[in-house]
Order: C-alpha cells, then sequence, then structure tokens
C-alpha cells in the first residue's frame, strides 16, 4: 500500500522540480546580471586562472580534507580543475573531459556547488539538469551530503571529429545520506550504485561540454 | 499506514509551496532523487542499452522492455586474488555441508558490473551462497549450456486465448483477441545445482487459423467492454470467410536463471510457448425485411415454423 503511494508522490516532485530547475537554467542563459550566470563565470574564471599560473590546484594546501559525516558536511573537498589534457578536441581530450565532468559532479554531491557541473553540461542535457537539481533540494535549508562521491573507473571514447562524439562509462556512486541541521537523515540512504552511462560530448567555443548523458539499461 | 498518510501530505504541500513559489517547508519535506541512478530513471535518461548481438551501446526503444542492466560473475568466498585468502573472513566463512548429492559444497559471494563497459570494475552483488560442484570455477558455463534448452523443456503455460465476440464471431467484422499470460517460476536442477527460473512474456504472436498470422509483436491485446465489440484493436483480425477456425498463440518468454540463490542471470534467446487451439465460428449475416409480422406472414424468416430458405 505505502509502496504504491511512493513512487507516483516522487514522481511528481521529481517532475516539477525538473520544471523548475529548467526554468531556473532558462533564466541563467537569458539574464545577464543573474547569480547563476556569475557563478558559472566566475567558477571557469579561476579554473583557467589557477590551470595556467600554478601548478598545484589546491589553494590551501594545508587545509586537510575531511568527508561529510553526520556531524558536518565535508571539508577543504578539492576544486577540480579542467587538466589541460581535457582542451584538446581528440579522443584522449574528450577521455579527460569526461573524467572531469564526473569529478564536478562529485564535488557537487560533496559541497552542494553545482556551477562547474552546470557549466560543463549542454542546455539540452535532461540528465545533467536533474542531477543539479537533486543535489540543490538535498543541500537546501542547512542540510547536507553524506557520501555520494564518484569514481569513474573506465571511460571509453568513440571519437567521430566531424560530429558528436560518444563516450562510454562506468560509474560508480557511494551511499549518499542526506544529513539534516540536526544530523538525522532527511530520508533512507541511498544504496551505493554501479552503472555504465552513454555521454554524447560536443567540441565549441569553450571547449568540450556534455551535451547529452543517458543510463545504460 | 501513518507515513503513507504523512506522504501524501508532503506531496500536497510541496505542489502548493511549488505554486505559490516561495521557499519550501521544512516540517514535511518530500523524498528527493538524490542518487545517480535514481535520477537518470526519473527524468527518463535511461534510454541506452547493449544490444545483445553486438554487444555495442545502442539507443533503447521507446517502449522496449527494459532487460538486466548488469553482468555477474562469482569468486570464492574470502579469495583476494591469486592464492590469497583473508584468513579472519575464513574463520566465518559459510558452511557449505551437505549439498543435493550429499557432498560438500564451495561457498562463492556474486559480483555485479555493468554491461557496455570495457574492463570493468566489479562491486558486491550478493551471497556468500554455496556452489556445489567439484570445479565452481567453470560451473556457470557449463549452467549456461543448458539452461536454453532446459528452459525450452519447462511446461511455461502460453497464456488462455479470449476472443470478443466468441466463440460465434462475423465475417467481415473485427473480431478482438487478447491474452492473460503471465510470469511464471520454476525450481529445476542443473548438475546438481538448484535452479530458480523465471519466464516473463515479452512477445506474442498470433495464428488466426485462416493463414493470417500477427507478429511477435509486444502486445497482449486487451478486453474490450461489450459496447465497443467490432472495433479495431492491436490483435483484431478480421475473417473473410466462413467456417471453424483454430487460433493458436505463441507466446514468446524471456527468461532469467538464478544458481543456489544468486543473482538473476539472463536466459540467452526466448523460448517460445504454444497455447491449445482455441477454436471460433466465423459465421454470416444476412438482413432480411418483412413489412409484415408472423402472424400475417407465418413464412417470414425467423417466424416459428417458417423453413429457412436456401441462401
Amino acid at each position: 500500500m505505502t509502496s504504491r503511494t511512493l513512487p507516483s508522490a516522487r514522481l511528481r516532485y521529481s517532475a516539477a522540480a525538473v520544471f523548475v530547475a529548467s526554468v531556473l537554467v532558462l533564466s541563467a542563459c537569458n539574464g545577464g546580471g543573474t547569480t547563476p550566470g556569475n557563478e558559472g563565470t566566475s567558477a571557469s574564471a579561476s579554473a583557467s586562472a589557477s590551470a595556467s599560473s600554478t601548478p598545484s590546484p589546491t589553494p590551501t594546501p594545508t587545509a586537510a580534507y575531511k568527508p561529510a559525516d553526520a556531524k558536518g558536511k565535508a571539508q577543504n573537498v578539492p576544486v577540480p580543475v579542467l587538466p589541460e589534457a581535457a582542451k584538446a578536441e581528440t579522443k584522449e581530450g574528450l577521455e579527460a573531459f569526461a573524467q572531469y565532468w564526473y569529478s564536478t559532479l562529485s564535488y557537487a554531491y560533496e559541497t552542494g556547488d553545482t556551477s562547474l557541473v552546470k557549466s560543463a553540461s549542454g542546455p539540452e542535457c535532461v540528465f545533467c539538469r536533474g542531477l543539479a537539481s537533486g543535489v540543490e533540494s538535498a543541500w537546501r535549508d542547512g542540510r547536507w551530503i553524506e557520501g555520494g562521491t564518484i569514481e569513474t573507473p573506465s571511460i571509453t571514447v568513440q571519437y567521430s571529429p566531424d560530429s558528436a562524439s560518444q563516450a562510454t562509462i562506468q560509474v560508480l556512486q557511494k551511499q549518499i545520506g542526506i544529513r539534516k541541521p540536526d544530523g538525522s537523515l532527511y530520508q533512507e540512504p541511498t544504496k551505493a550504485t554501479n552503472t555504465g552511462s552513454q555521454a554524447t560530448a560536443t567540441f565549441g567555443a569553450k571547449g568540450w561540454i556534455i551535451s547529452d548523458l543517458g543510463l545504460i539499461r | 499506514m501513518g507515513w503513507a498518510n504523512k506522504l501524501s501530505v508532503a506531496v500536497a504541500l510541496s505542489m502548493v509551496v511549488i505554486a505559490l513559489t516561495s521557499s519550501p517547508s521544512s516540517a514535511d519535506d518530500p523524498p528527493i532523487d538524490i542518487g545517480y541512478e535514481e535520477t537518470a530513471i526519473a527524468v527518463g535518461a535511461d534510454d541506452w542499452t547493449v544490444d545483445p548481438s553486438t554487444g555495442k551501446v545502442v539507443a533503447r526503444e521507446p517502449g522496449a522492455p527494459s532487460t538486466d542492466p548488469n553482468q555477474y560473475k562469482y569468486e570464492l568466498q574470502c579469495h583476494l586474488g591469486g592464492a590469497d585468502f583473508d584468513t579472519p573472513c575464513l574463520a566465518r566463512q559459510l558452511e557449505c555441508k551437505n549439498g543435493p548429492d550429499g557432498k560438500d559444497g564451495i561457498p562463492v559471494v556474486w559480483l555485479k558490473a555493468p554491461k557496455g563497459v570495457e574492463n570493468p570494475a566489479w562491486t558486491f552483488h550478493s551471497g556468500p551462497t554455496c556452489l556445489f560442484d567439484p570445479r565452481p570455477e567453470d560451473l556457470l558455463p557449463r549452467i549456461a549450456a543448458l539452461i536454453q534448452n532446459e528452459f525450452q523443456k519447462l511446461p511455461v503455460a502460453a497464456g488462455t486465448v479470449t476472443a470478443q465476440p466468441s466463440p460465434h464471431t462475423l465475417r467481415g467484422a473485427e473480431t478482438n483477441f487478447f491474452t492473460d499470460s503471465a510470469e511464471q517460476t520454476f525450481d529445476i536442477t542443473i548438475l546438481a545445482q538448484k535452479v530458480h527460473v523465471v519466464a516473463t512474456p515479452a512477445q506474442y504472436t498470433w495464428s488466426y487459423g485462416d493463414g493470417t498470422t500477427l507478429g511477435p509483436q509486444q502486445s497482449a491485446g486487451g478486453p474490450l467492454p461489450q459496447d465497443r465489440w467490432g472495433e479495431k484493436t492491436r490483435t483484431s483480425h478480421v475473417y473473410t470467410q466462413t467456417g471453424d477456425f483454430q487460433v493458436v498463440l505463441t507466446t514468446h518468454f524471456q527468461g532469467t536463471y538464478s544458481v543456489n540463490n544468486g543473482p538473476p542471470l539472463p536466459i540467452p534467446g526466448q523460448g517460445q510457448f504454444s497455447s491449445p487451439p482455441q477454436t471460433i465460428s466465423v459465421w454470416r449475416s444476412i438482413t432480411r425485411n418483412y413489412a409484415d409480422d408472423c402472424i400475417k406472414n407465418p413464412q417470414g424468416q425467423g417466424c416459428p415454423g417458417a423453413v429457412p430458405p436456401t441462401p
């Protein structure tokens, strides 16, 4: 009985969430001075600046990384930096970029900051938007995420110079707990997953972006 | 119970909140799709699959049945690789005594990895469970070699055929056919292992008995309310001749098998099972109009005692 109520309720809510997210993305594209737009610019600017000027990307090497737990959010999470290799319009370039894209997604889960993953994703990527809006919902009202970090042990690229290229990626995600400000769990933790994904990537003026992403079922 | 009520209240609340675009309520918040996999499913981005014949990743046809996205293998429990075993693990290893042949078995853990990925990393799926075979390392391929044949031998019921209208229908009219074919499970023994088989209907072929067939296609058909009989459906058929016809349904089943409570593994190829023939009589209808009733014209068609005319 309860299991019947649950999926439909979740579906309805997530559909609404996607709608809200798409509105946000649209406003980010059109409006010049809105906050999401600024976030995107500053993030990419700092990323390219640190990549070109300093070899070590970590701004504060003394502060130790500490993963999130029931008591608090993750601390000193290293900010993913677009590697030089990921700027090339080649097979190897896309391999490096796909790895970078998932590190920005992992970073979003750990910090609640979705600006990097959004700026590396195309506006048509429904799954990318859904992931960002899920992370944002989880981090709302003083909550934080425990776990949820992502590894990509296998990336295979089918590079096509004249059209969109494809990458097949294995995605391992750790169990995810959403913690409320008092440290209690917001909902049952989401179990760890081991899945395959197919990404479509295009190389434009700003370099590679993930223009479409889907799960292999 | 109380939880379900609370949930529906939470959903109602969230809808109101979104409509007003104010900050969300923190008292009763709805569930969040947060996982990578669940988000993909929620937004409909689970739209790729692995072509079983080529092994390549291809776009999944809309509405195509989703298959198990994983591949499986097993490893000896507590095995670290090579000749190394985890000693503390061995101390609390699963006991596999007295298998089906009275012999001892070997505990294994099942691992999974997504299909379509090159050199994937394997993660824990389930176990430990017991395998009862002197050569567990190649037991699965040996079972896999037999399973297709065993599958086709199972007493799988193709499903009952129902026609509307029946048992009589009319020439030139749409006769609706449907079946109630359902998932079925079987427990069999292969190479002294307990094997649990689940057969799921995937496709249907209708043989209407007049030389016409439909399928294989994915629709099982469905019942029409009586006032809509005669409408065209995805599985309906028009007979152009009168007579008795034997309708046979062949259901194509997709199967999975699990060995000693291991994960469900796909059975390659479909098993085909046919229903017993169902007879349908196709009649013709003739309309004759009479100006009189049976008292004025007792020889009129349908009047008691009237001799039927030769058509």
